[in-house]
């Protein structure tokens, strides 16, 4: 390597983590001022550094780390030293919708929401290509594969009508009108207008801002789904479609019957089928109001459950939700104490599940509380029972930290970071979640779209607010082995209180589906 | 795909496809100008909306990448202006001129992505880890030091090394110096 630079990628690197002093601070900010060539370098490693975020955020394929967590690390070159890393088995590589895709879609939604609500002023053609013959905009398809070699997409280019066929992995489009479409492969969607699409097979998440109202979503019936100031989710199969309205309210219409409208409000999943929506069946598979005494919650009874279940706790779970982590002080590691409290709980396929949970954290030192589906049961301590290890291994859940930083809410979808989705102002309305002192945390579970398709969806508000806030758009799950659902703490130091713990299912499989109208 | 009915005087879309395209450099320079992600993402919102505003006077003949940089030079002024007694922060000058950096270079980074593809996959697998760790856990280097079992030191160091072997690595792949 050229030792050139070696003095200002120091600097630079102390700079970006931010452990530079005042005085070396001076030296980096003296040498940007009197070379071109550092300022140069600079804007390199700041794009380098800009692109490793873009590459890594969300990123899912962690390497399994085997036996305890201090590995020999190898020397830089030459690597002479075997490493004891094993590769993961399984987990494609797959990248979320990166922060700035999403920030531009918020910004974009409330710009131009604010614009046509108050009439803009002359804007004239500048900037615009008139002659533009386009629909939407593809902001993200890291990961993407799509089955026409024609259809390499990268974010940024202009979408046309026509049929986008996703055989893997994401890609979000915002239509000209401010709608936005998360598909998820495999899926075949196509653009039909400047506000509206039509899903031929798979799922999507629809997010439709003020300035897109009147979205319309065809279905392969012949039917719409047309937006009345709303986010919600529809997946197509062979046999219809499942709607899941998460936000807002939707209207839908058989084919050729617009009188016949029927709305469909935010929290209400329905199985169109058949030229007629119906309500699925829905069953409490578990529950518990946690209001017992203070005796350990191990071995304790919910108050609703299917086959006879048992908590599986360690200790500092109380049957009144009371959580006190247990430290012995021996254990000096980072999660000393670490706890989890979890139910059996085995999903099949054709159903969509509902965990909620109301949670509040203590104030405390850094620390978590989860909440989430998993694999694994242990009544132990230790990092091996609190989500993020093989033992008791996260499959979609989130965390609640204790100390009010930044991030009211992370979603994952397996141990450590993987499948790691910050909500940091990126998702609407979490703002408010920044200050509470209680979650209502629900996680959906989506298991119509057979093996290797299942999705999760997260949700949360303050227990005094009436409608929850998508935290995380409808991802697919890395790993499908679940077997339990339940809570976690980080360490033996953190404290607080669950309110209610449920598990519901709803069946919305074509032989369970009721005739029944949608409220 | 065929074509469609797009409005005209709605420049929405043709704003997002510009943001979408150039984004990677708007953001670089608000991490060069902060240094903390965090803080960038909150000046990219604020960016985002001057440039929304201003877009009308945006003249397509220019670099867009290049008139968001000048948009986004005044923002980060600001920020730093409210932060007066922050310190480890860079001097007016210096950011005035980063900012006239990014806004001269006005290839495309495509080159230098596909370099660094290429890279992380030559990487020996522990340091490709040591990144992972950083960027997709958003570990910092202490938690990242305990996890592999190196101290804070030498953790510290080997981030470095391999930034600066990925930096090497991106020149050697890409064909002309100063090429992003």
């Amino acid at each position: 390597m050229d030792d050139r630079h070696k003095e200002l990628d120091a600097l630079l690197h102390g700079y970006f983590e931010q452990t530079l002093d005042d005085e070396s601070t001076r030296r980096l900010d003296e040498m940007l001022r009197s070379d071109p060539e550092a300022r140069q370098r600079m804007r390199r490693y700041a794009t380098l550094r800009s692109m490793l975020m873009e590459q890594f955020d969300g990123m899912s394929e962690t390497p399994d780390i085997i036996e305890a967590e201090r590995i020999p690390v190898a020397k830089l070159a030459p690597a002479d030293e075997p490493i004891s890393i094993q590769r993961a088995r399984g987990g494609r590589v797959r990248s979320r919708y990166f922060r700035y895709a999403a920030a531009a879609v918020l910004l974009i939604a409330a710009g131009v929401g604010v614009w046509l609500t108050h009439g803009g002023g002359e804007r004239g053609t500048r900037g615009v290509d008139a002659s533009e013959q386009t629909v939407a905009t593809l902001l993200n398809a890291e990961g993407a594969e799509f089955a026409d070699a024609g259809q390499s997409l990268q974010p940024g280019d202009a979408v046309s009508r026509g049929a986008l066929h996703l055989s893997d992995g994401e890609a979000q489009l915002m239509f000209d009108s401010t709608a936005v479409v998360h598909l998820a492969g495999p899926c075949v969607f196509e653009a039909t207008g400047r506000n509206a699409g039509r899903l031929n097979s798979g799922s999507i998440d629809v997010y439709v801002p003020e300035a897109a109202h009147g979205f319309e979503l065809g279905l392969p019936d012949g039917s719409r789904i047309v937006d009345l100031g709303t986010a919600f989710r529809v997946s197509v199969d062979d046999g219809g479609a499942t709607l899941h309205v998460t936000q807002g309210r939707v209207a839908w219409s058989p084919a050729g019957a617009d009188a016949d409208a029927t709305e469909i409000a935010a929290g209400q999943i329905v199985r169109i089928t058949g030229g007629a929506v119906h309500v699925p069946t829905e069953t409490v598979l578990l529950e518990d109001r946690f209001d017992g005494g203070d005796s350990p919650l191990n071995g304790a009874a919910p108050d609703v459950r299917g086959r006879k279940q048992k908590w599986v706790a360690g200790p500092g779970f109380k049957c009144d939700g009371s959580i006190a982590g247990v430290t012995d002080g021996r254990d000096t590691s980072v999660a000393s104490g670490a706890a989890s409290a979890t139910l059996a709980f085995a999903p099949v396929a054709g159903r969509v599940y509902q965990l909620d949970a109301t949670v509040a954290p203590s104030p405390g030192e850094g620390g978590w509380i989860a909440v989430g589906f998993v694999e694994g049961q242990s009544a132990g301590v230790g990092s091996r029972v609190r989500f993020t290890e093989p033992g008791v291994v996260g499959r979609a859940w989130v965390i609640m930290p204790d100390d009010r930083p930044s991030d009211p809410i992370s979603s994952k979808l397996g141990r450590g970071a993987e499948g790691n989705f910050s909500t940091k102002r990126v998702s609407p309305g979490m703002e408010a979640l920044a200050d509470s002192g209680a979650f209502d945390v629900r996680i959906v579970l989506d298991t119509t779209g057979g093996a290797g398709h299942w999705t999760a969806a997260f949700f949360a508000k303050r227990p005094q607010d009436a409608a929850y806030v998508q935290v995380r758009a409808t991802t697919r799950l890395l790993d499908e082995r679940i077997t339990a659902a339940g809570l976690a703490i980080s360490n033996g130091r953190v404290a607080g209180r669950v309110a209610r713990f449920s598990l519901s299912e709803k069946d919305v499989s074509a032989s369970a589906v009721d005739a029944g109208a949608a409220k | 795909m065929a074509a469609t009915d797009s409005q005209p005087g709605e420049p929405s879309g043709a704003f997002t496809r510009l943001v979408v395209a150039n984004q990677r450099r708007i953001y670089a320079y608000l991490i060069a100008s902060v240094s903390d992600p965090h803080e960038a993402d909150d000046l990219l919102q604020e960016t985002l909306t001057a440039l929304w505003r201003k877009f009308a006077e945006y003249d397509t003949e220019r670099d867009f990448a290049a008139w968001a940089v000048g948009v986004a030079r005044y923002e980060v002024l600001d920020y730093w202006r409210n932060r007066a007694r922050a310190k480890a922060r860079l001097s007016v000058e210096s950011i005035e001129m980063i900012a006239d950096e990014f806004a001269a270079h006005t290839e495309r980074d495509s080159d230098m992505v596909d370099a660094l593809h290429q890279c992380l996959g030559d990487l020996p697998e522990t340091h490709r880890d040591l990144i992972r760790l950083r960027y997709a856990g958003q570990q910092g280097v202490s938690e990242i030091a305990e996890r592999v079992g190196c101290s804070l030191a030498t953790c510290y160091r080997r981030l470095n090394e391999v930034h600066r072997w990925l930096m090497s690595c991106i020149d050697r792949h890409t064909t002309n110096e100063g090429v992003a």
